[in-house]
């Protein structure tokens, strides 16, 4: 199948990177695809389900803290300590997903937002375990290549589930709460269950993310593993790209981490106020992201072309009963 | 929001600096000494005295003839106080500029991260405002700490105390990292030294109620109290001691009582409190009094601690680089490893970590509403009140 081989072709591509990269090239890289995921991961329950949250971050820290806990108390290796922070974000994402989900709207950004707060605090002030504005110091990671294929692995396994999401009824389903939750109750959803599920999934790969993170930089503290610019970024990344599509968020993702790359590097002084400044200019010029802007000029496919392969598949067999 | 805006003036004033201080080096092939330092993001206020030092650093050893005759200039980004952005700068300094000599960041959390980086390619990375002791625990050889530890805080109090003949010491601290390692340090040569530790008790960050704790001092009758406390706990625990009528013959109330704002908050009160600092304007360390008048002159603004902290760890990195004679990383480690030398934020010595073992805290006293050092001896711009008179006796 030409379609699984160019997806092998990509993938050996981009695995391929580190034998000839350097290490600074590697360690961008490296926060492009961390940027990326994050940006995936809030995509599935922004993009598709229309909860806007300010607050996934706080699966980010989680994932950050029992990361580095496990690596530094019980001598775990990182990549397992990694799955672990996610596994719990994935597990407190659902007590704290089914209160937090019967907020709607603004009430649930806010709320979001307040969750990651909390958190912040309570890693503050649980010493014991977290060592509190200390920080906790890992052993240092010489070897940047590990870290930059265990990143680019989540952000592949983020565009497939994105991929396969959008192609299913699970997807369909999510959107028809983003454009309706009334109506698509009407309908037989069970949209408290798809919320849910949808949430715990966009809390699973921040932690896996916040653990690679906490190994990779070697230290962390509450305010780095809970910081709300981690939210803004992933945000800004998915609006730029797309909300609710499946490679608006890999464009987004990489066209902001290249900018701010180029510009940081020529505008040393001013390149935070330039890259507001292009923010603001494409959420006023393109309100549906880049990947909506390519669509129009056929650059890209319109998304959901199973779904859509399917429904043009049917059509001739219901014409013919009558 | 607000943080944005901060942010946002930030860099327009240092975009004005920028224009009028990076200037280009005269002659050629000059040593480019690399940091990223904090110019956006909640650190940034603090974080521009490190830079502004930084440059001050660069314009004096070029003034002197460079460095092994080669100019000076510095490259620096903007980590944004974000450990992560540290991390990858400091790759890109030592891969992709190849920069000669690599200074640290401003802060603690960005310290950790950077140092991993510049250990990973064995370069020394002076880090002046890195100050968490366990960064010396790591195990790393390039990393050079050269601000106070916190096992030579309060070591000053001891010496005030005996000098003036008194007998028993009681210790109050807040339960962190700094100060559990402060506290003992101070308790042991205080015992060694023949003045009885009757009480040593930690609270937790963020107590406001120390009467219970005061009145059990108080029973004991200790000559001195030492409160290990930052900011607020400095100021709760002098007035308590007061509500209380507990009149220690010494009462020191840790670093939080060094700042301006404790004097402003207690009035009167604050008299004859003592308190420790990392570095006053009037120290008779060499060249401090040049190094504040040219600050002053560059800038516009008085130089605080993190500043003259910055330009003392830069003048340890020349003198390392100086004595090493060349910019071998390993040669230049070595040298900083045997150099024993007194820059204007105070003496230097590393241990074979590369962790501070010589700069002590300053001890000041309040007196009529200023600041005085007592301790030590040879930077004294003051005679110690002491001791202190009972709260009942004061006007």
């Amino acid at each position: 199948m030409p379609r699984a081989l160019l997806v092998g072709l990509v993938l050996a591509g981009v695995g391929a990177v580190p034998l000839v990269a350097n290490n600074y090239v590697l360690s961008v890289l490296i926060s492009l695809a961390m940027f990326t995921g994050l940006a995936y991961a809030w995509n599935i329950i922004s993009g598709y389900t229309g909860y806007l949250s300010f607050g996934q971050v706080t699966f980010f820290g989680v994932g950050a803290y029992t990361a580095a806990i496990l690596i530094i108390k019980l001598h775990v290796a990182w990549p397992l300590a990694a799955l672990a922070g996610g596994v719990l974000a994935a597990f407190l994402s659902m007590p704290l997903g089914w209160i937090m989900l019967r907020l709607r709207g603004p009430y649930f950004a806010i709320g979001m937002l307040g969750l990651s707060r909390i958190a912040e605090r309570i890693a503050f002030a649980w010493e014991p375990v977290t060592d509190g504005g200390r920080g906790l110091y890992l052993p240092p990671v010489l070897d940047l290549r590990a870290v930059y294929w265990a990143v680019v692995l989540v952000g592949a396994a983020l565009v497939g589930i994105t991929s396969l999401l959008d192609n299913s009824r699970f997807g369909l389903r999510l959107l028809a709460i983003r454009e309706d939750e009334g109506g698509a109750d009407n309908l037989g959803i069970n949209t408290t269950l798809a919320k849910l599920q949808a949430f715990v999934l966009s809390a699973f790969f921040p932690g896996v993310l916040g653990g690679i993170y906490a190994w990779h930089v070697s230290y962390i503290d509450p305010v780095m593993a809970f910081a709300t610019q981690v939210d803004l970024t992933a945000i800004v990344a998915v609006l730029l790209g797309g909300a609710g599509t499946v490679w608006g968020p890999l464009i987004g993702g990489v066209t902001l981490s290249l900018l701010a790359e180029f510009l940081w590097a020529r505008f040393p002084f001013i390149h935070t106020a330039l890259f507001g400044a292009l923010v603001i200019a494409t959420v006023l010029f393109l309100p549906k992201g880049l990947a909506d802007a390519f669509r129009r000029r056929g650059w890209l496919a319109p998304g959901r072309a199973f779904l859509r392969r399917l429904a043009a598949r049917q059509a001739p067999q219901e014409a013919a009963p009558e | 929001m607000r943080t944005r805006w901060y942010a946002l003036v930030a860099v327009a004033a240092l975009a004005a600096l920028a224009a009028g201080t990076l200037s280009p080096a005269s002659g050629q092939n000059p040593i480019v000494v690399g940091a990223s330092i904090s110019q956006t993001g909640r650190l940034a206020v603090t974080a521009t005295y490190v830079l502004q030092a930084y440059q001050l650093w660069v314009d004096d050893v070029n003034a002197k003839g460079g460095l092994l005759g080669r100019p000076v200039t510095l490259k620096v980004y903007d980590d944004k106080s974000d450990p992560g952005t540290g991390a990858k700068l400091y790759e890109k300094l030592i891969v992709d500029d190849k920069v000669d000599l690599v200074a640290g960041p401003y802060s603690t959390p960005v310290s950790a991260a950077a140092s991993t980086v510049t250990e990973k390619y064995k370069k020394v990375m002076v880090a002046p405002m890195a100050a968490g002791d366990a960064l010396w625990k790591r195990g790393y050889r390039y990393l050079i700490q050269t601000l106070t530890p916190s096992s030579l805080y309060y070591i000053g109090v001891v010496d005030l105390a005996l000098e003036r003949g008194l007998k028993t010491i009681a210790f109050m601290s807040e339960d962190s990292e700094a100060l559990r390692v402060a506290t003992p340090a101070a308790a042991d040569l205080a015992q060694k030294k023949g003045l009885k530790v009757v009480h040593n008790e930690y609270f937790p960050r963020g107590t406001t109620d120390f009467s219970a704790m005061l009145m059990r001092i108080k029973a004991l009758g200790a000559d001195v109290l030492v409160c290990g406390c930052y900011e607020p706990e400095s100021v709760l625990s002098v007035r308590q001691s007061k509500e209380i009528d507990y009149s220690p013959r010494l009462l020191f109330a840790g670093h939080g009582a060094a700042v301006p704002e404790f004097y402003k908050a207690l009035g009167k009160d604050a008299e004859f409190v003592l308190a420790s600092d990392h570095w006053d304007s009037r120290m008779k360390t060499p060249g401090n009094a040049e190094f504040v008048e040219r600050f002053k002159k560059k800038y516009g603004r008085e130089p605080n601690y993190h500043a003259a902290g910055t330009y003392g760890g830069m003048q340890v990195f020349e003198a390392g680089v100086r004595k090493a004679g060349s910019l071998d990383q390993d040669k230049i480690r070595q040298a900083l490893g045997e150099l024993d030398l007194v820059t204007i934020f105070g003496r230097y010595k590393v241990s074979e970590t590369g962790g501070q073992i010589a700069k002590t805290s300053i001890i000041v006293q309040w007196q009529g509403g200023k600041k005085e050092i007592l301790w030590p001896g040879e930077t004294a711009t003051a005679k110690a009140m002491l001791p202190a008179p009972p709260w009942a006796e004061r006007r």
